[in-house]
């Protein structure tokens, strides 16, 4: 096989990313000097990209209604039975959370005599387990926790419910606080609302929103396209935060993702232009507007009229000023 | 809008677009109409794209023609936009608004010129956002024009004029002396006003970026920050206000041409400005790969940068981008705003900007860095240096030298050059953390304050022992204060935060190595 | 319900409770149909299909370790099935190797619509794509489906049609080769870069 032959094999394999990074890189350096693969990987890519466009088929109703009398049916004989697993006792980490403990596991004991089963997707049923969700306080099931407590976790202000007659029920409440680390990439949804949430909430996390803005900072602006909601995020940081010096950062932050603004973050900057008392902020929402007017996008009336009063805006700080009349030399009217 | 304005009819459709062509090209459609107007009324036009001539004249009619162009991509864009393209007449015999009705559209533009005659004494208004040109000529009444782009003509305006325009060009032709005030003010346009040299008025110029040319004498030339007033052979007439912030002002008496025209500005050198004083010299960009010898400099907007100053420096912008490599002695650099990028100075350092990040890769000799609002970036100072900012971070990369930092909001970070076992820091900010990060065998005597409304969140992280921490309840807050000797004792190092935690840690760090500076 | 993962459900379906069925149909209904219409290329085999493959999951549940994704488990139940259907079936469109260009159009006819602002060119090579993608060897078809439609990776995709990665590897090139011809036409002139395994 010629060289070009192991290329052209591994052009698939680009495309999903699944080379190694030695192979990426000699495949790519081939393509860069070879013009007929050149061409076959442009026409490879954008067979790819057209791939997308496969309309995605509706599953008819009738399937589901199916499957689900089939189920039943099939349902009047015994399943297997095999005994509930034991949740690693990993999963189980709490953020500052009051978490109530309740004791039997009667979901559990039930349904293992019951060969009657009831399908209607109620959720309300379920709440034996319980994904990690970010919450401020939660319910568990004693059945769905470790018995193993690992580590020393500090638990405080602890309560007690007493059993109630009805289901011999007891509960404890405490509580905890224990270190979380969340894993991901930088476009997973749950990633980008945590970072919304350290960004946005909470005015005692603001060294801790000081710090965020600049790991945003660094980590987007290698990512294409990040999400909108993390500009979005920055925008109400600028909106609202009392700290100038957050503020900095988040209109600088704001500026270099233009990739990613929405009207919302963009009238975001056109307020801080007009109305934050820092010099430095109301720089860079100026700076931010220029930009986006150089790069051709459409600047709305009310941006436009608010370049046009700073333009002329007597004490207003000249840079500012200049800026202001820069951006507007760029637009063109429409 | 007058109020009471009764308006009449909202009807006048365009010649329906008739053939639709292989090209994509509409010949224009035009319309003619006649108005009435009263003696004094009003005529107010709309027209978004397209240019606008009013000339007055005798009569008492006003007679519009109006001539629509569309260019579109294909032939249903280009039904759609004659459909939707059309003129409205609105109004009473008092006041007239002409107006083009101009929705948003898809792969079609369209664009209306009007060519309006009026009698001489009415009022004008005219609105427009991108026109090839507007021009008002021969008109008693006033004058009042609100534009985006393009060129305005005035000519023969006697009347009282107000012109507002963004970019592209306002020229002024006087033909009798000025009688009533005219009032022009611009962004990016240049603005020329030519008047008979016996006039008489009164002249106001102000432009931040472009110079003030005239070639009428000026008595008693008079600069209050970056506007001129000047009166024109004598007191008493009428003001000609001529503003523009990014354009060139220029007043030509009839008979002369603009070469002979000289600028109002005083001679920059000798100029010293005071804050809030930006009168200098025109616009400039300068971009050098070096200078030999000093470097005085002083602009009133200029983008500077220059990778090597053998000499001393001495800046003074109003506003402007500022970047020099290396300054192979003092550096005195002072902007009214604008963002510094100052690479290796030698020297003392002074730099200052109104409004605008500040980062010095190396300050050898120390000095003072200052920014009204702004991050400050120090990478290695190597004398005593004094950083204020009126709100943004501090960072100093690494130390020699004795530090004063300040921030009304940010964090401050700053970093002991390890070969020093002891330094003086004083870092104080008001919303914000500090840290100071020093070598394990650092000596101070450390006096560390954190007033904090949550003191379960802000706290003390000090790597070193022999500290006392104090707590005590001030009011709503809670004072946090850390005294002590650490390895023995040495400079004073003071540290306060409002709202922040302070960290000392102590922690393996690698020497910044300077180049030895060329010469 | 929903706010369990897929192995806590599959855990549930274990334990011998039913009741995730119908969320676990939810969630994977779409992907696992869609799968198999452009599989079979056939709406009532997709349908029959798409049932059976559930019906299995809930069957087989004990065959699920947690040690793959769900999804891949999922859809390697898919493509056995889908595999059985085709063979079965009576619609047969089998086609062995490279003569597959012949049914499509020549690609000279399409070179005018290189413009992709126009939206009828957009729709037309779409049109080309899918059409090429229906016409594929079904075992270099499924691996267009599982590497592009189901974001599987090619030891995954192994895995689901039961062959070595090498050979998904091989396929993945020759179907991309052919999808690509009947669209852009070969831009290279003789055999000199064109690859025969």
């Amino acid at each position: 096989m010629s060289e070009c032959g192991v290329m052209s094999e591994n052009m698939p394999m680009l495309l999903t990313e699944s080379l190694d990074p030695a192979q990426r890189e000699l495949t790519h350096q081939h393509i860069e000097s070879c013009a007929a693969c050149a061409s076959e990987w442009s026409a490879m890519k954008e067979t790819w990209q057209i791939l997308e466009t496969l309309p995605t088929v509706e599953v008819p109703a009738r399937v589901k209604q199916r499957f689900l009398a089939e189920i039943s049916a099939a349902s009047a004989v015994p399943a297997n039975v095999v005994p509930f697993r034991r949740r690693s006792a990993a999963r189980w980490l709490a953020e500052a959370a009051a978490v109530v403990i309740v004791g039997g596991s009667a979901f559990y004991a039930g349904h293992r005599t019951t060969p009657r089963i009831d399908l209607t997707p109620a959720d309300a049923r379920v709440t034996a387990i319980q994904p990690y969700s970010i919450a401020e306080s939660r319910v568990l099931p004693a059945a769905s926790i470790s018995p193993t407590i690992e580590g020393r976790p500090d638990i405080e202000n602890v309560q007690f419910s007493d059993a109630s007659p009805s289901n011999q029920q007891i509960g404890v409440s405490f509580d905890i606080t224990s270190h979380v680390t969340v894993t991901g990439k930088p476009t997973d949804k749950s990633m980008v609302r945590l970072l919304r949430y350290v960004m946005e909430n909470e005015d005692k996390m603001s060294p801790s929103r000081s710090r965020a803005i600049d790991w945003v900072r660094a980590t987007y602006s290698r990512v294409d396209n990040p999400d909108p909601e993390i500009t979005e995020a920055l925008a109400n940081v600028l909106r609202n935060d009392e700290h100038q010096g957050v503020r900095i950062k988040a209109a600088d932050t704001l500026q270099s993702m233009q990739s990613a603004m929405t009207d919302g973050t963009r009238d975001a900057l056109v307020e801080a232009l007009k109305n934050d008392p820092n010099p430095a902020v109301r720089v860079k929402a100026v700076e931010a507007l220029a930009k986006l007017a150089r790069s051709g996008a459409v600047l709305d009336p009310d941006m436009v009229d608010t370049l046009r009063k700073k333009a002329a805006q007597g004490d207003e700080n000249v840079y500012v000023r200049v800026k202001a009349a820069e951006a507007l030399s760029s637009i063109q009217p429409r | 809008m007058k109020p009471t304005i009764r308006i009449l009819i909202a009807v006048a459709a365009l010649l329906p677009a008739t053939q639709l062509l292989a090209t994509v090209f509409q010949p224009t459609n035009r319309v003619v109409r006649q108005l009435s107007i009263e003696p004094g009324g009003s005529v107010w036009i709309d027209n978004p794209f397209g240019s606008i001539d009013v000339i007055g004249g005798e009569g008492s009619l006003i007679t519009v023609t109006a001539d629509r162009s569309i260019v579109a991509s294909d032939a249903a864009s280009l039904k759609e936009a004659a459909d939707a393209v059309v003129i409205v007449f609105e109004g009473d015999s008092k006041v007239r608004l002409i107006r083009t009705v101009m929705p948003a559209l898809r792969n079609a533009h369209a664009t209306i010129d009007y060519t309006i005659r009026v009698p001489k004494n009415v009022a004008v208004k005219i609105g427009s956002k991108s026109a090839d040109h507007i021009r008002v000529s021969h008109i008693t009444g006033s004058v009042t024009v609100n534009g985006f782009a393009g060129t305005v003509i005035m000519e023969d305006v006697s009347g009282a004029s107000a012109l507002n325009v963004v970019n592209g060009r306002v020229i002024y032709d006087y033909q009798q002396n000025p009688i009533a005030k005219a009032d022009v003010q611009a962004v990016n346009a240049d603005i020329d006003v030519y008047v008979p040299a016996s006039a008489k008025f009164e002249w106001l110029a102000d432009t931040i970026n472009g110079d003030i040319l005239t070639t009428f004498p000026i008595r008693g030339p008079r600069f209050v920050g970056t506007v001129f007033r000047g009166q024109i052979n004598g007191s008493g007439g009428p003001t000609i206000n001529t503003a523009t912030m990014m354009g060139r002002v220029l007043l030509l008496a009839k008979g002369s041409n603009a070469g002979q025209a000289s600028s109002v500005r005083l001679n920059p050198k000798e100029h010293r400005p005071a804050p809030g004083d930006v009168m200098l010299a025109p616009a400039v960009k300068i971009q050098l790969p070096f200078h030999d010898g000093d470097w005085p400099f002083v602009a009133s907007v200029a983008d500077i940068a220059i990778g090597e100053i053998r000499g001393n420096a001495h800046i003074q912008i109003g506003a402007g981008e500022v970047e020099l490599g290396a300054v192979f002695g003092q550096c005195y650099v002072t902007l009214m705003g604008g963002p510094l990028n100052l690479g290796d100075v030698t020297g003392l350092l002074s730099a200052h900007t109104g409004a605008g990040d500040i980062l010095v890769r190396a300050a050898r000799m120390g000095g003072e860095v200052s920014t009204d609002g702004g991050l400050i970036h120090v990478v290695y100072s190597g004398g005593p240096i004094t950083l204020r900012s009126g709100g943004g971070d501090i960072i100093v990369g690494q130390t020699s030298g004795a530090i004063d930092a300040q921030t009304t909001s940010g964090d401050i970070t700053i970093t002991g050059d390890p070969r020093h076992r002891t330094l003086k820091i004083g870092a104080r900010t008001m919303q914000g953390n500090l840290i100071l990060n020093v070598s394990p065998r650092f000596g101070a005597d450390i006096d560390a304050t954190i007033v904090t409304s949550d003191p379960d969140v802000n706290e003390m992280h000090i790597d070193f022992t022999g500290l006392t921490v104090r707590r005590e309840q001030i009011g709503a807050k809670t004072r946090i204060h850390a005294t002590g000797k650490i390895n023995g004792g040495g400079e004073r190092v003071e540290l306060y935060a409002e709202e922040g935690d302070i960290h000392i840690s102590a922690q393996t760090i690698t020497p910044v190595r300077l180049a030895n500076p060329r010469r | 319900m929903k706010h369990l993962s897929d192995e806590e459900l599959m855990s549930i379906v274990q334990a011998g409770d039913f009741s995730p069925a119908s969320e676990l149909y939810d969630r994977y209904s779409g992907r696992i149909y869609n799968f198999a219409y452009r599989f079979l290329r056939n709406s009532e085999s997709a349908e029959d299909a798409t049932q059976e493959v559930f019906m299995k999951m809930i069957k087989h549940a004990n065959q699920f370790h947690g040690d793959a994704r769900f999804s891949t488990w999922l859809l390697a139940i898919t493509g056995n099935l889908c595999r059985d259907y085709l063979r079965k079936a009576e619609n047969k469109m089998k086609k062995e190797g490279e003569d597959v260009l012949i049914t499509l159009p020549a690609p000279a006819e399409r070179s005018p619509h290189r413009n992709l602002e126009r939206q009828e060119d957009k729709k037309m090579n779409e049109k080309i794509i899918q059409e090429a993608l229906m016409l594929l060897p079904p075992d270099q078809r499924e691996v267009v489906l599982l590497s592009r439609f189901q974001g599987l990776t090619y030891a995954e995709i192994a895995q689901v049609a039961g062959c070595s990665e090498a050979a998904v590897k091989a396929k993945a090139f020759r179907a991309m080769d052919l999808m690509k011809k009947a669209f852009a036409g070969d831009s290279r002139g003789g055999d000199q870069c064109l690859n025969v395994v």
